[in-house]
C-alpha cells in the first residue's frame, strides 16, 4: 500500500461541469458509477482508454438533467477531461489550474427533454 | 529444549479459552453487519455495472463474465442472512463456514469492478477463522446458565482453559493474521521500486498529494491536513519512519502480549492518522476491533458481573456516634 514512485506532475481523469459562460468544475463520481470513488475513478480511465468516453459523457449529461439537483443547475455542459496538476504548486498555495487539460468527450444537458 | 516444530506451532497457534472466541464473533459479526446492511444497495449496483468493466478477482476468477444481477443480489440478502446467523452463534457449525464462503464471494465480486479494495481482506480472514473455530451460541448460553445457577467455578474452564475451546480448531491466529498482514506491507514496501528510501518519507508526501488530487476532483475534496502536510516534509518522514518501524515490529507484537498491547495502540493511532490526513476510512482498523484478539476478552466477561453487582449493592450507612 502507498508504494507507487510519484512525479511532480500527475494526471486525473474525471468529469467536469460547465455553467453557460464556459466556467467549469469538478463533478463527483456518483454520476459515474455505483462503487467507491476509487473504483469510479478506475472505471473512468479505462472507459476514457477504450475510446468510449462519449457514451460516458452522454450518460452523466443524463444524469445532470434528470437529477434535478439544485448544485448542478447550473451545470450546461458535461466534459469528460484527463487534467495535469503540478502537486507543488497545487498543495503549496500555488496555482491550482491543471498544466495541462485535454477534452475527451464534451455533451450538452438537456432539460425538460421527455 | 523445545523441537524447533513445537517452538514454532506454540508461537503461530497459540491457545485461547472458547468464551473469547465467542466473545469475538460477536463483535466481528456486528461489525460485518454494520458493514454490509447500509451496503446493500451499492453493492446490488455494482451488480448491474457495465460487463465491460468486469475484471474478476479471487475467487470469481473462476467466471469468464458477470452473474446475473438478480442472482447476485440474492447472494447479498443470503450473506447477510448468514452473518446475523453468525453474529448470534445460530447453528455455528454451519451457518459459520457458510457466512465465510458467501462474505469472501460477495466481497470478491464487489472487487472485480476495476478496484480491489484490500482493506476488506482482514475482515474476511477474521471471520473465516472464527467460523472455524468453535465459540458459538453454546459457550456464552451455558455459561450464562451456570452463571446464573450460580455454580460457575472461580476458574471457569470455558473461559480460561485454551484446551477446552477444542483442540487445534480453538487455536485462535486472529492476531497472527494481522500482525502478518502489517508485516506484508512492510516487505512491500522494502522490497518494491522504492526500498529503504521509502522511509525518507517522500514517496509518502507524494501519495497523500496524488489522493488529495483525486478527491479534489472527483469526490468533496482532500483533507485540510493533506495541504498541511505537503508542506512539512520533515512530519512526512518522522510519519513514514514510523509506520515503517510500526510494520517491521509486527512479529514483535505477536511474540509478546504486552508488547502487543502497545503495539496495537500505535497500529490504531497510525489508521486515525491516515483518516485525518487523506480521509481513508480504514474501518475495521479504524474502529479498533481488528486489534480485539489482542486482548483477553473473557476477562470484561468474568469481571462485568462482579462489577454490575458492587454497583446495585447499597453502600452499608456509617455506623453512628
Amino acid at each position: 500500500m502507498f508504494t507507487a514512485r510519484r512525479g511532480e506532475v500527475e494526471e486525473v481523469v474525471y468529469m467536469k461541469g460547465l455553467d453557460v459562460r464556459g466556467e467549469g468544475r469538478p463533478l463527483s463520481y456518483k454520476l459515474a458509477g455505483a462503487g467507491g470513488l476509487n473504483q469510479t475513478r478506475r472505471q473512468i480511465r479505462r472507459i476514457v482508454r477504450d475510446g468510449r468516453a462519449d457514451a460516458l459523457c452522454r450518460a452523466v449529461a443524463e444524469k445532470v438533467a434528470r437529477g434535478g439537483k439544485k448544485s448542478l443547475a447550473d451545470v450546461a455542459e458535461v466534459q469528460v477531461v484527463t487534467g495535469k496538476y503540478h502537486l507543488t504548486s497545487y498543495f503549496s498555495g500555488g496555482s491550482k489550474a491543471p498544466v495541462l487539460e485535454v477534452v475527451h468527450a464534451s455533451a450538452r444537458v438537456e432539460r425538460g427533454r421527455p | 529444549m523445545k523441537p524447533l516444530a513445537s517452538k514454532l506451532e506454540a508461537y503461530w497457534f497459540a491457545g485461547v479459552p472458547a468464551l473469547r472466541l465467542a466473545l469475538l464473533r460477536v463483535l466481528v459479526g456486528a461489525f460485518a453487519l454494520w458493514y454490509l446492511l447500509p451496503r446493500y444497495a451499492m453493492f446490488v449496483a455494482v451488480g448491474q455495472s457495465d460487463p465491460s468493466l468486469f475484471e474478476p478477482v479471487g475467487v470469481i476468477a473462476v467466471l469468464s463474465g458477470p452473474m446475473p444481477a438478480n442472482v447476485f443480489q440474492l447472494l447479498v440478502i443470503a450473506n447477510l442472512v448468514a452473518c446475523v446467523a453468525f453474529l448470534l452463534g445460530w447453528r455455528h457449525r454451519q451457518t459459520g463456514p457458510a457466512f465465510a464462503a458467501m462474505l469472501i464471494v460477495v466481497l470478491c465480486y464487489r472487487n472485480s469492478w476495476s478496484m480491489i479494495y484490500h482493506s476488506d481482506n482482514v475482515l474476511v480472514m477474521h471471520v473465516m477463522i472464527l467460523a472455524l473455530a468453535p465459540g458459538g451460541r453454546r459457550a456464552l448460553v451455558r455459561r450464562a446458565r451456570r452463571r446464573r445457577r450460580g455454580d460457575l467455578p472461580a476458574a471457569d474452564p470455558w473461559a480460561t482453559d485454551p484446551t477446552r475451546a477444542g483442540g487445534t480448531a480453538g487455536r485462535s491466529r486472529l492476531m497472527r493474521h494481522h500482525g502478518a498482514d502489517l508485516l506484508r506491507l512492510w516487505v512491500a514496501k522494502v522490497v518494491g521500486l522504492l526500498g529503504w528510501t521509502w522511509a525518507t518519507g517522500e514517496a509518502a508526501r507524494g501519495q497523500v498529494a496524488v489522493d488529495g488530487l483525486r478527491k479534489e476532483m472527483l469526490g468533496d475534496g482532500a483533507a485540510p491536513l493533506a495541504f498541511a502536510l505537503y508542506e512539512s516534509p520533515a512530519l512526512v518522514t518522522v510519519m513514514a519512519a514510523g509506520s515503517l518501524a510500526l510494520e517491521l515490529a509486527a512479529p514483535v507484537a505477536m511474540a509478546h502480549r504486552r508488547v502487543g498491547w502497545l503495539w496495537t495502540l500505535a497500529a490504531f493511532a497510525m489508521h486515525w492518522g491516515i483518516f485525518f490526513v487523506m480521509g481513508i476510512k480504514f474501518r475495521y482498523q479504524l474502529s479498533g476491533l481488528i486489534f480485539a484478539s489482542f486482548f483477553p476478552l473473557e476477562r470484561v466477561a468474568l469481571l462485568a458481573p462482579v462489577a454490575l453487582r458492587r454497583l446495585r449493592t447499597p453502600t452499608a450507612a456509617p455506623a453512628g456516634p
